[in-house]
Protein backbone atom coordinates (compact mmCIF):
# COMPACT_ATOMS: atom_id res chain seq x y z
CA UNK A 1 0.00 0.00 0.00
CA UNK A 2 1.35 3.01 -1.12
CA UNK A 3 2.23 5.21 1.92
CA UNK A 4 1.11 9.24 1.14
CA UNK A 5 3.61 11.79 1.61
CA UNK A 6 3.43 15.47 0.83
CA UNK A 7 6.26 17.77 -0.06
CA UNK A 8 6.23 21.23 0.73
CA UNK A 9 8.36 23.48 -1.47
CA UNK A 10 8.80 26.31 -3.41
CA UNK A 11 11.86 26.17 -5.48
CA UNK A 12 10.97 24.22 -8.50
CA UNK A 13 14.67 22.81 -9.23
CA UNK A 14 14.85 21.42 -5.27
CA UNK A 15 11.40 20.61 -5.48
CA UNK A 16 12.30 18.50 -8.53
CA UNK A 17 15.57 16.89 -7.17
CA UNK A 18 13.57 15.49 -3.78
CA UNK A 19 10.53 13.98 -6.03
CA UNK A 20 13.48 12.40 -7.91
CA UNK A 21 15.13 11.33 -4.66
CA UNK A 22 12.26 10.18 -3.38
CA UNK A 23 11.15 7.90 -6.43
CA UNK A 24 14.87 6.48 -6.54
CA UNK A 25 14.59 4.84 -2.77
CA UNK A 26 12.61 1.19 -2.03
CA UNK A 27 9.94 2.64 -0.43
CA UNK A 28 6.35 2.85 -1.34
CA UNK A 29 5.16 6.41 -1.56
CA UNK A 30 2.71 8.42 -3.09
CA UNK A 31 4.11 11.57 -3.41
CA UNK A 32 2.15 15.26 -3.39
CA UNK A 33 3.53 18.31 -4.04
CA UNK A 34 2.67 21.98 -2.85
CA UNK A 35 4.46 25.03 -3.78
CA UNK A 36 2.92 27.37 -0.78
CA UNK A 37 2.63 26.89 3.26
CA UNK A 38 -1.27 28.59 2.26
CA UNK A 39 -1.59 25.70 0.22
CA UNK A 40 -0.08 22.83 2.34
CA UNK A 41 -2.91 24.08 5.14
CA UNK A 42 -5.46 24.38 2.37
CA UNK A 43 -3.99 20.18 1.93
CA UNK A 44 -4.29 19.27 5.19
CA UNK A 45 -7.45 20.75 6.18
CA UNK A 46 -9.05 19.96 2.93
CA UNK A 47 -10.13 23.01 1.42
CA UNK A 48 -11.11 23.21 -2.27
CA UNK A 49 -9.58 20.75 -4.06
CA UNK A 50 -7.98 18.92 -1.65
CA UNK A 51 -11.52 18.03 0.03
CA UNK A 52 -10.80 14.90 -2.13
CA UNK A 53 -9.57 12.75 -0.30
CA UNK A 54 -9.37 9.93 -2.65
CA UNK A 55 -7.29 12.31 -4.95
CA UNK A 56 -4.97 13.68 -2.24
CA UNK A 57 -5.42 11.69 0.93
CA UNK A 58 -3.91 12.80 4.25
CA UNK A 59 0.02 12.46 4.40
CA UNK A 60 1.80 10.12 6.89
CA UNK A 61 5.08 12.38 6.77
CA UNK A 62 4.92 16.03 5.39
CA UNK A 63 8.56 17.16 4.61
CA UNK A 64 8.67 21.05 4.44
CA UNK A 65 11.06 23.54 3.21
CA UNK A 66 12.17 25.99 5.74
CA UNK A 67 12.50 28.73 4.07
CA UNK A 68 9.35 29.23 2.24
CA UNK A 69 8.80 32.53 0.42
CA UNK A 70 4.98 32.93 1.55
CA UNK A 71 5.66 31.78 5.15
CA UNK A 72 9.07 30.63 6.95
CA UNK A 73 9.19 27.22 8.59
CA UNK A 74 8.52 27.55 12.05
CA UNK A 75 5.26 29.48 10.92
CA UNK A 76 4.73 27.03 8.99
CA UNK A 77 5.52 24.01 11.61
CA UNK A 78 2.88 25.82 13.40
CA UNK A 79 -0.05 26.28 11.72
CA UNK A 80 0.21 23.04 10.62
CA UNK A 81 0.53 21.41 14.07
CA UNK A 82 -2.84 23.36 14.57
CA UNK A 83 -3.92 20.60 11.94
CA UNK A 84 -1.94 17.94 12.27
CA UNK A 85 -0.83 17.58 15.58
CA UNK A 86 0.59 14.18 15.64
CA UNK A 87 2.04 13.96 12.14
CA UNK A 88 6.22 13.61 11.87
CA UNK A 89 6.87 16.50 10.24
CA UNK A 90 10.30 17.32 8.96
CA UNK A 91 12.11 20.14 7.47
CA UNK A 92 14.48 21.10 5.59
CA UNK A 93 16.81 24.04 5.75
CA UNK A 94 19.73 25.56 4.03
CA UNK A 95 21.47 27.34 7.03
CA UNK A 96 22.27 25.19 10.16
CA UNK A 97 22.45 27.59 12.58
CA UNK A 98 21.80 26.43 15.83
CA UNK A 99 19.43 28.69 16.29
CA UNK A 100 17.48 28.08 12.80
CA UNK A 101 17.32 24.21 13.77
CA UNK A 102 16.36 24.79 17.60
CA UNK A 103 13.31 27.43 16.35
CA UNK A 104 11.86 24.50 14.44
CA UNK A 105 11.84 22.04 16.93
CA UNK A 106 10.32 24.50 18.96
CA UNK A 107 8.09 25.08 16.18
CA UNK A 108 7.36 21.28 16.32
CA UNK A 109 9.14 19.74 13.58
CA UNK A 110 10.00 16.40 14.13
CA UNK A 111 13.01 16.64 12.62
CA UNK A 112 15.49 18.43 10.88
CA UNK A 113 17.79 17.95 7.69
CA UNK A 114 19.80 20.14 6.02
CA UNK A 115 19.55 20.37 2.23
CA UNK A 116 22.89 18.47 0.92
CA UNK A 117 24.80 19.87 -2.00
CA UNK A 118 24.91 16.81 -4.44
CA UNK A 119 22.18 14.43 -5.60
CA UNK A 120 23.99 11.43 -4.45
CA UNK A 121 24.01 12.99 -0.97
CA UNK A 122 20.49 13.96 -1.36
CA UNK A 123 18.98 10.60 -2.39
CA UNK A 124 21.28 8.96 0.51
CA UNK A 125 19.11 11.16 2.47
CA UNK A 126 15.76 10.43 1.03
CA UNK A 127 16.46 6.42 1.42
CA UNK A 128 17.55 7.46 5.42
CA UNK A 129 13.87 8.82 5.79
CA UNK A 130 12.03 6.56 4.14
CA UNK A 131 13.84 3.60 5.35
CA UNK A 132 13.17 5.04 9.22
CA UNK A 133 9.70 6.89 8.65
CA UNK A 134 8.37 4.47 6.03
CA UNK A 135 9.64 0.91 6.33
CA UNK A 136 10.30 1.05 10.00
CA UNK A 137 8.25 3.43 12.00
CA UNK A 138 5.01 3.22 13.66
CA UNK A 139 3.05 6.32 12.39
CA UNK A 140 0.40 7.87 14.15
CA UNK A 141 -3.55 7.77 13.07
CA UNK A 142 -3.24 10.70 10.52
CA UNK A 143 -6.81 12.42 10.74
CA UNK A 144 -6.91 15.83 11.08
CA UNK A 145 -7.42 17.77 14.91
CA UNK A 146 -11.35 19.08 14.41
CA UNK A 147 -11.62 22.56 15.24
CA UNK A 148 -13.53 22.15 18.80
CA UNK A 149 -10.68 19.78 19.90
CA UNK A 150 -7.60 22.32 19.08
CA UNK B 1 34.29 7.32 11.49
CA UNK B 2 32.70 10.20 12.96
CA UNK B 3 31.21 9.46 16.31
CA UNK B 4 27.19 8.99 15.73
CA UNK B 5 25.10 10.94 18.39
CA UNK B 6 25.05 10.25 22.05
CA UNK B 7 22.11 7.91 23.14
CA UNK B 8 20.30 7.31 26.48
CA UNK B 9 18.66 4.31 26.45
CA UNK B 10 15.50 4.18 29.27
CA UNK B 11 15.05 0.35 29.32
CA UNK B 12 14.18 -1.69 32.77
CA UNK B 13 14.43 -4.86 31.21
CA UNK B 14 18.18 -6.12 31.29
CA UNK B 15 17.85 -8.77 28.64
CA UNK B 16 16.40 -5.73 26.04
CA UNK B 17 19.32 -3.85 27.56
CA UNK B 18 21.98 -6.02 26.68
CA UNK B 19 20.23 -7.20 23.12
CA UNK B 20 19.86 -3.24 22.36
CA UNK B 21 23.61 -2.53 23.36
CA UNK B 22 25.41 -5.60 21.28
CA UNK B 23 23.06 -4.50 18.58
CA UNK B 24 24.05 -1.06 19.09
CA UNK B 25 27.84 -2.01 19.05
CA UNK B 26 27.15 -3.55 15.40
CA UNK B 27 26.03 0.32 14.29
CA UNK B 28 28.54 1.14 11.24
CA UNK B 29 29.27 3.92 13.62
CA UNK B 30 29.92 4.47 17.35
CA UNK B 31 27.27 5.64 19.55
CA UNK B 32 28.21 6.90 23.27
CA UNK B 33 25.52 5.13 25.45
CA UNK B 34 24.01 5.80 28.46
CA UNK B 35 21.47 3.66 30.34
CA UNK B 36 18.90 4.44 33.21
CA UNK B 37 16.46 1.45 34.23
CA UNK B 38 14.08 3.02 35.26
CA UNK B 39 11.22 5.94 34.68
CA UNK B 40 12.33 7.78 37.70
CA UNK B 41 16.17 7.50 36.74
CA UNK B 42 15.33 8.62 33.11
CA UNK B 43 13.89 12.14 34.75
CA UNK B 44 16.42 12.29 37.08
CA UNK B 45 19.24 12.05 34.29
CA UNK B 46 17.83 14.38 32.37
CA UNK B 47 16.77 16.91 35.20
CA UNK B 48 20.59 16.75 36.48
CA UNK B 49 19.58 15.59 40.02
CA UNK B 50 21.63 13.81 41.98
CA UNK B 51 24.87 11.93 40.79
CA UNK B 52 23.76 13.17 37.34
CA UNK B 53 24.18 16.65 38.16
CA UNK B 54 28.12 15.87 36.53
CA UNK B 55 27.77 17.24 33.28
CA UNK B 56 30.80 15.60 31.88
CA UNK B 57 30.36 11.68 33.21
CA UNK B 58 26.06 11.99 32.06
CA UNK B 59 26.36 14.53 29.28
CA UNK B 60 22.51 15.37 28.14
CA UNK B 61 21.77 13.18 25.28
CA UNK B 62 21.17 14.04 21.35
CA UNK B 63 18.32 10.97 21.26
CA UNK B 64 16.51 9.46 23.92
CA UNK B 65 15.96 5.93 22.85
CA UNK B 66 12.30 5.17 25.56
CA UNK B 67 10.48 2.14 26.47
CA UNK B 68 6.80 2.76 27.68
CA UNK B 69 6.28 -0.37 30.06
CA UNK B 70 8.10 0.51 33.26
CA UNK B 71 6.49 -0.01 36.62
CA UNK B 72 6.20 3.11 38.83
CA UNK B 73 6.84 5.90 36.37
CA UNK B 74 6.10 4.57 32.87
CA UNK B 75 7.62 5.46 29.34
CA UNK B 76 4.40 7.75 28.77
CA UNK B 77 5.25 9.72 32.47
CA UNK B 78 8.62 10.26 31.40
CA UNK B 79 7.84 11.29 28.39
CA UNK B 80 5.22 13.71 29.57
CA UNK B 81 7.67 15.05 32.01
CA UNK B 82 10.72 14.96 29.02
CA UNK B 83 8.38 17.64 27.22
CA UNK B 84 7.30 19.94 30.13
CA UNK B 85 11.02 20.47 31.00
CA UNK B 86 13.09 23.44 30.12
CA UNK B 87 16.49 21.74 29.03
CA UNK B 88 15.69 18.09 27.88
CA UNK B 89 12.16 19.22 26.18
CA UNK B 90 13.66 19.51 22.41
CA UNK B 91 15.98 16.35 22.90
CA UNK B 92 14.00 13.91 20.35
CA UNK B 93 12.46 10.84 21.67
CA UNK B 94 11.97 7.56 20.16
CA UNK B 95 9.65 5.05 22.04
CA UNK B 96 11.28 1.59 21.73
CA UNK B 97 8.47 -0.30 22.44
CA UNK B 98 7.08 -3.93 23.05
CA UNK B 99 3.58 -2.75 22.17
CA UNK B 100 2.25 -2.41 18.27
CA UNK B 101 -1.04 -1.37 20.20
CA UNK B 102 -2.57 1.63 18.10
CA UNK B 103 -3.76 3.57 20.70
CA UNK B 104 -0.10 3.07 22.42
CA UNK B 105 1.47 4.33 19.41
CA UNK B 106 -1.33 7.63 19.29
CA UNK B 107 -0.60 8.37 23.44
CA UNK B 108 3.02 8.46 22.60
CA UNK B 109 2.87 10.89 19.93
CA UNK B 110 0.45 13.15 21.13
CA UNK B 111 2.37 13.30 24.46
CA UNK B 112 5.28 14.55 21.86
CA UNK B 113 7.00 11.94 20.81
CA UNK B 114 9.17 12.26 17.59
CA UNK B 115 8.97 8.34 16.41
CA UNK B 116 7.71 5.07 17.71
CA UNK B 117 8.94 1.75 16.56
CA UNK B 118 8.77 -2.08 18.04
CA UNK B 119 11.59 -3.85 19.25
CA UNK B 120 11.65 -6.57 16.26
CA UNK B 121 11.73 -10.21 17.72
CA UNK B 122 15.19 -11.23 16.64
CA UNK B 123 18.74 -9.79 17.24
CA UNK B 124 19.22 -9.49 13.24
CA UNK B 125 16.42 -7.22 12.43
CA UNK B 126 17.03 -5.44 15.68
CA UNK B 127 20.74 -4.42 14.61
CA UNK B 128 18.89 -3.40 11.13
CA UNK B 129 16.69 -1.02 13.36
CA UNK B 130 19.40 0.28 14.87
CA UNK B 131 21.04 0.98 11.88
CA UNK B 132 18.30 2.79 10.04
CA UNK B 133 18.25 4.97 13.31
CA UNK B 134 21.95 5.86 13.56
CA UNK B 135 21.22 6.61 9.20
CA UNK B 136 18.38 8.88 9.90
CA UNK B 137 19.44 10.69 12.92
CA UNK B 138 22.82 11.28 12.44
CA UNK B 139 22.01 12.84 9.25
CA UNK B 140 19.72 14.76 10.86
CA UNK B 141 20.11 18.38 12.88
CA UNK B 142 19.80 19.13 16.59
CA UNK B 143 18.39 21.33 18.91
CA UNK B 144 20.64 23.46 20.93
CA UNK B 145 20.23 22.79 24.27
CA UNK B 146 22.06 25.62 26.01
Amino acid sequence: MLKPVLLVEDKPDDRDLVVRALKRVNCPLLIHTVATGREAIDYVTGQGQHSDRDQYPMPVLILVDNELQDMNGPQMIRELRQHLKNCPILTFTGNESPAVVTEAYDAGATGVLVKPPRLAELEKQMNAVCEFWINWCRLPASSPVRAEES
Amino acid sequence: MKAGLPLLLVEDNPDDVFLFTRALSKAQRPHPLHVVTSGQEAIAYLGRTGKYSDDAAFPLPDLIMLDLKMPLVSGFEVLQWIRSDGLARLIPVIVLSSSALTEDVNRAYSLGANAYMVKPADTVALERLIQTISDFWHAGEKPDLR
